[in-house]
């Protein structure tokens, strides 16, 4: 899940398109970012560096102090699950009997 | 595993800008904003009268850029180290231009006439704020501009 994301003084909030096992993100913009992922805390991002974290979040938020800035957002999945998991018959029923 | 193990650098880097004519209007690389959006001229600059604009100084080490006008300009760039505004509230877009700019860092006279010597400039940072003026100080409207000012994160 990739996006790039807008940030102004207004706060705003990013929601990823699925849970994530793992967030980046890099200030790609000329002001400084505000992030929290609780609207509690808050920590900052300057330009041209990057944040990343292993978390599971369905989003976080963003605003700037002044100005407007953009952020590029890489959102990953820890463990890709195939659509159908195999069900435990077969060798499971042989040695429970 | 992600992550970035050099120092920042950053491609998006024009703070102010004002280009006269402003080109016409098209998709940026790669989905990056349109250059329409940074561009801040408006209406030429008669005679007197002065482009001002600021911005956040704090994610710089150092400004560069370049002048280019058929008139003659006075550049100036200056700092404040406002921690917050004259009425006591927390630093916004809208009061940064009550905050007071001590540090003058730099007053360039461009003249057309010496476009090499006086055409480009390079300022450190001293304060928190940025306050960035251009002054028409020629006898007529300007016909063509072009003013840059870059930050340098590292």
């Amino acid at each position: 899940m990739a996006d790039e994301v807008e940030v102004t003084p207004k706060i705003g909030y990013h929601r990823f398109s699925s849970h994530t096992g793992y967030v980046t993100l890099q200030n790609v913009g000329s002001d400084t970012v505000w992030l929290s992922l609780d609207r509690r805390s808050w920590y900052h991002v300057m330009s041209g560096t990057s944040w990343d974290l292993g978390v599971n979040v369905a989003g976080f938020y963003h605003c700037t102090q002044t100005g407007k800035t953009y952020l590029a957002v890489i959102g990953l999945q820890r463990n890709l699950v195939p659509g159908q998991l195999p069900l435990p018959v077969g060798i499971e029923a042989e040695t429970a009997s | 595993m992600a992550g970035f193990t050099h120092y920042p650098k950053l491609v998006r880097n024009v703070l102010l800008c004002w280009v006269q004519p402003p080109p016409p209007d098209k998709p940026n690389f790669l989905g990056q904003p349109r250059f329409r959006t940074l561009n801040l001229f408006a209406s030429p600059l008669e005679p007197q009268q002065s482009y001002v604009a600021h911005h956040d100084a704090q994610n710089f080490t150092r400004l560069y850029g370049s002048v280019f006008c058929d008139q003659p300009l006075e550049v100036v760039l200056s700092f404040s180290n406002d921690e917050v505004a004259p009425d006591g509230d927390w630093v916004q877009d809208e009061n940064l231009k009550h905050l007071h700019y001590d540090a003058e860092a730099l007053r360039q006279a461009y003249d057309p006439r010496k476009q090499a010597a006086t055409g480009k400039f390079f300022a450190t940072i001293y304060g928190r704020w940025l306050r960035m003026e251009v002054k028409n100080v020629g006898q007529a409207p300007t016909r063509q501009t072009r003013v840059f000012l870059r930050g340098s994160v590292f």
